[in-house]
């Protein structure tokens, strides 16, 4: 087997590894990292199947765009989750707050 | 291919409704709806030109799309069938799009109304191209645009339940697309071909010499699979009663008619195109269909039966509906898929007046959606109570409407199919699921005419809003009475469809 | 003196972070998988139950659970297994394979006498099969208009309060764009991606790139002069007009110049587009035009996500 089936090998077995590990981080930011670093070894694979264009746009938007849309997505999440805690604490209101407990289903 | 200029209007429509996404983005509000509504009366003479073409000279046309004939380049093909079903989700679309606009104004914040435009003709773009495609990649790229389009309307109304049902909808129909993209690309793998013609005769040759079998059987059954989870089939139909049932009105009635119905004719077209109709009928996914469609026309009635709210019962019966004409795919024979097919136009018609008029009867009992808070909502808003009852009489199958006609072909099409056991199920679940139609249906027709004083009158009656209903309702009592025309007009379509 | 050792050797027996209050880390939030399942659930069970009896009790809800684990677990390895064993039987990948390789002989051997483009792939997307990259451009703006919708702050959901959420709990956040390091080495790299973006997009004919990569190195480029500029220099450069009306003109030039090549191809009619020379710049026909417009659309659409994740207009 030449040199260059060795490493295919090697960069399909990470992806596959990457894939199940996202479901087993402890956090979500590492999962977001682990995601990228998937999307960085699909760029080399790219590179080693001849297609230099789908390289550039894998590395320009998965490793790149999506993975910076993502943290922006937990920073978003986290600063939306202390907002609401803050205003409810300010206000005092309670969880069900609604003048006949939502029986009502409107439209 | 002739030298009529009514053969480029295919191209025009999709042309002119892809242009008009980013212009609806430009213009403000109101002049995103006229152009909208001027656009969508435009497409219509275009369609009604193209299918008068194809009727008077008996035979379909394909469009190439550039200098490259086919395999080479693209190709867009119009006959009888996709005129005929192009025009009726036109009309459908039309009349959603003025019938719901009050609802348009008031669920959908004013600065957001010329997006869900944009949408609303981006949307249209992708129906008719994945109606006139004769190219399956082109299929699946405009399916997305259709997938990402019916996101966008459902989250546009920006209360909690409609994005968590946007999210769950949207998981499942990417799980749908998915599964398709992989069909696609297994039988390119072993065809070579993206173009529907030229990917049957591949196929052909390939299942006399009996090689690739398992992969041509593996993507044809990964494609079904994934469009039938997009199209809301027996297991797969739960997104469907939260999708609908808190949807502005005009998503609601242009999701559960048209969306749905698109992607079950691309199914339908894949299998008369790509694989061949001789080869289909002898393939055990037929059977695996029907007993589906079965199964889901049973299910979603009895689901509809125990909803308390009544959109979630008009969505659960259009589970049910789906489970009709995947009935009629499944029987097999001319007269299966005529019945199918105008199943796919009569429910598309019936559904959105469903959809356009409970926002109409929810408005005049205090804006609740529950059964016991609906009583009397007829009397009080007599225009919203009559559709509503023509629209369930036809879901029901009395005669005169719609769904009379459509219930007669598929009996027609199970005494004809030749196998004894087909004919008995598909007559008990028929009878079955119209004696549960009839139960909900009825139940509710009955509590809004219920006499019930309090609650206000509705006296002002809007002009915007009768002109869709009666065009719906004039559109029911044609498929109903003139069925016999229509039909023959479907099979005239589906000879020169393969 | 013993103040500076002392935090030294408190950083390196692990007591003090010396990032504390300089970055953005919240230590009292957390981040693990527990808790957002936790109030997601919480979430969740808030918009469901609003008005509706409780439907399942405690006991019950761990049964579904467990019920639905397996059945997930179940149905991944059966989907797994039956690809593999699918894939395993295809046709060796790069012998000759499919049986019939008309399509594939007619694009190698004449695509660039037909296309003018040397680059065979932007041939293919944009001239023999343009069809469908008109519909994958409307794909991505589709996308950006939803976005759009879910994100964009409006009256109704209450978001423009804030501005840019680094200010959310008005505490001073690091401002990125006033960091020294970033700032200098963006005044760097930034305009060398803007340079090898436009290099790659116009270059699409003549070698390996074309619209959507150089669109995305582009758009890549405008996200980190974001970060390292701030609102205000790139609000200068390209603001939301702009962008909006370069979207638009790039999409509408897209349909209506293809929609005139199909028209007059199909009525076999000759559409006066020059071939050009083959590894001039100006040569293929309507590709660079195309590749240009593709470009566009995707620099936009991407910094369109970038400004509406973050502050919440494009």
């Amino acid at each position: 087997m030449a040199l260059t089936d060795v490493v295919k090998i090697i960069l399909l077995v990470l992806l596959v590894v990457c894939a199940i590990a996202v479901n087993f981080t402890k956090t979500l930011l590492q999962a977001v990292i682990v995601f990228m670093s998937y999307s960085s070894v699909m760029c080399i694979i790219w590179v080693l199947m001849e297609s230099p264009d789908l390289a550039i746009t894998e590395a320009a938007v998965g490793a790149g765009i999506s993975g910076v849309l993502f943290l922006l997505t937990l920073r978003r999440i986290r600063s939306e989750d202390d907002r609401r805690e803050e205003e409810r604490r300010a206000s005092g209101k309670s969880d069900k707050d609604e003048p006949d407990g939502g029986k009502f289903e409107s439209r | 291919m002739t030298n009529s200029f009514i053969t480029n209007f295919p191209l025009f429509t999709i042309v002119l409704s892809l242009f008009s996404g980013p212009l609806c983005y430009m213009l403000k509000r109101r002049m995103a709806r006229y152009w909208t509504i001027g656009l969508e009366c435009g497409l219509i003479a275009m369609v009604s030109a193209v299918l008068w073409y194809t009727m008077t000279t008996g035979s379909s046309f394909t469009y190439v799309m550039g200098e490259f004939p086919a395999p080479w380049g693209n190709e867009i093909r119009a006959g009888v069938l996709e005129a005929l079903i192009a025009l009726v989700f036109l009309l459908v679309m039309l009349s959603s799009v003025i019938g719901g606009s009050k609802y348009i104004d008031i669920d959908i914040d004013e600065s957001k109304i010329n997006l869900y435009y944009t949408l609303i003709n981006l949307m249209t773009a992708a129906l008719m191209a994945m109606v006139w495609t004769n190219d399956i990649f082109t299929g699946y790229v405009f399916l997305e645009i259709l997938t990402l389009t019916s996101c966008g309307i459902l989250i546009v109304r920006e209360i909690g339940r409609t994005t968590l049902a946007a999210v769950r909808y949207m998981i499942m129909n990417l799980l749908g697309s998915g599964l398709f993209l992989l069909g696609v690309v297994l039988l390119y793998d072993v065809t070579g071909n993206l173009l529907m013609v030229p990917m049957q005769e591949e196929i052909a040759k390939l299942i006399t010499n009996s090689q690739n079998m398992m992969a041509i059987t593996m993507g044809l059954g990964i494609l079904t699979i994934g469009l039938c989870i997009k199209s809301g089939l027996f297991p797969f139909h739960y997104w469907m009663p939260d999708t609908y049932g808190w949807a502005t009105p005009t998503s609601g009635a242009v999701l559960s008619s048209l969306v749905s119905k698109c992607y079950i004719f691309l199914l339908f077209k894949i299998y008369y195109r790509v694989i061949g109709i001789e080869v289909f009928e002898q393939l055990p996914i037929r059977n695996i269909l029907l007993v589906l469609g079965l199964m889901g026309m049973v299910a979603g009635s009895v689901s509809a039966m125990r909803a308390n709210n009544i959109n979630r019962m008009v969505a659960f019966s259009s589970a049910a509906q789906i489970g009709y004409i995947y009935m009629g795919i499944g029987i097999g024979g001319k007269v299966g898929y005529t019945a199918a097919m105008f199943h796919v136009m009569a429910h598309a018609v019936t559904k959105s007046t469903l959809f356009l008029t409970t926002p109409r009867l929810s408005d005049v009992s205090g804006g609740s959606l529950l059964f016991r808070n609906l009583q009397g909502s007829g009397i009080r808003d007599r225009a919203a109570g009559v559709y509503f009852s023509v629209a369930s009489l036809s879901m029901i199958g009395i005669p005169i409407f719609a769904g009379f006609s459509s219930k007669l072909l598929f009996a027609e099409a199970a005494v004809d199919s030749g196998s004894m056991t087909k004919m008995v199920l598909v007559m008990i679940a028929l009878a079955l699921s119209s004696m549960l139609n009839a139960i909900y249906f009825i139940r509710t027709m009955i509590r809004i005419y219920q006499p019930d004083t309090t609650g206000i009158r509705v006296s002002a009656k809007r002009v915007s809003y009768q002109i869709p209903m009666i065009i719906l309702t004039v559109m029911n009592l044609a498929l109903g009475l003139f069925s016999w025309y229509f039909a023959g007009m479907i099979e005239q379509g589906l000879s020169m469809f393969g | 003196m013993s103040n500076k050792f002392a935090k030294f050797r408190n950083w390196l027996a692990g007591d003090y972070d010396p990032l504390k209050n300089v970055l953005d880390t919240d230590e009292t939030v957390s981040d693990s998988r527990e808790e957002i399942k936790k109030e997601n659930r919480k979430i969740i069970s808030e918009v469901d139950a609003e008005g509706s009896t409780r439907r399942l009790e405690k006991a019950e809800q761990r049964g579904f659970d467990l019920v639905y684990r397996v059945i997930a677990i179940v149905s991944c390895l059966l989907l797994i297994g039956v690809l593999l064993f699918t894939v395993a039987l295809l046709p060796r990948y790069g012998v000759e394979n499919p049986e019939s390789t008309t399509v594939v002989k007619r694009y190698v051997e004449s695509g660039l006498q037909e296309t003018g483009a040397i680059n065979i792939v932007a041939g293919i997307i944009l001239d023999y099969r343009a069809f469908d990259t008109l519909g994958e451009s409307h794909v991505l703006f589709t996308a950006l208009i939803c976005v759009t919708i879910l994100l964009r702050a409006d009256s109704k959901n209450l978001r423009t309060k804030y501005e840019d959420f680094y200010t959310i709990k008005q505490v001073k956040y690091h401002d990125l764009n006033k960091d020294k390091i970033i700032n200098r080495v963006g005044m760097i790299l930034v305009p060398c991606i803007f340079v090898f973006g436009i290099y790659v997009l116009l270059n699409g004919q003549n070698g390996p790139g074309g619209g959507f990569s150089g669109g995305s190195v582009m758009g890549a480029g405008l996200i980190i002069g974001t970060a390292a500029f701030g609102y205000e220099k790139m609000d200068r450069f390209i603001s939301t007009k702009t962008a909006m009306w370069i979207t638009f003109i790039s999409l509408a030039f897209y349909s209506f110049a293809k929609g005139y090549v199909f028209f007059t191809g199909a009525n076999g009619l000759d559409n006066h587009i020059p071939k050009g020379i083959p590894g001039a710049i100006l040569s293929g026909g309507l590709i660079l035009p195309l590749d240009i417009a593709v470009g566009m659309v995707v620099a936009c659409t991407m910094y369109g996500f970038y400004n509406l994740f973050r502050r919440g207009r494009t």
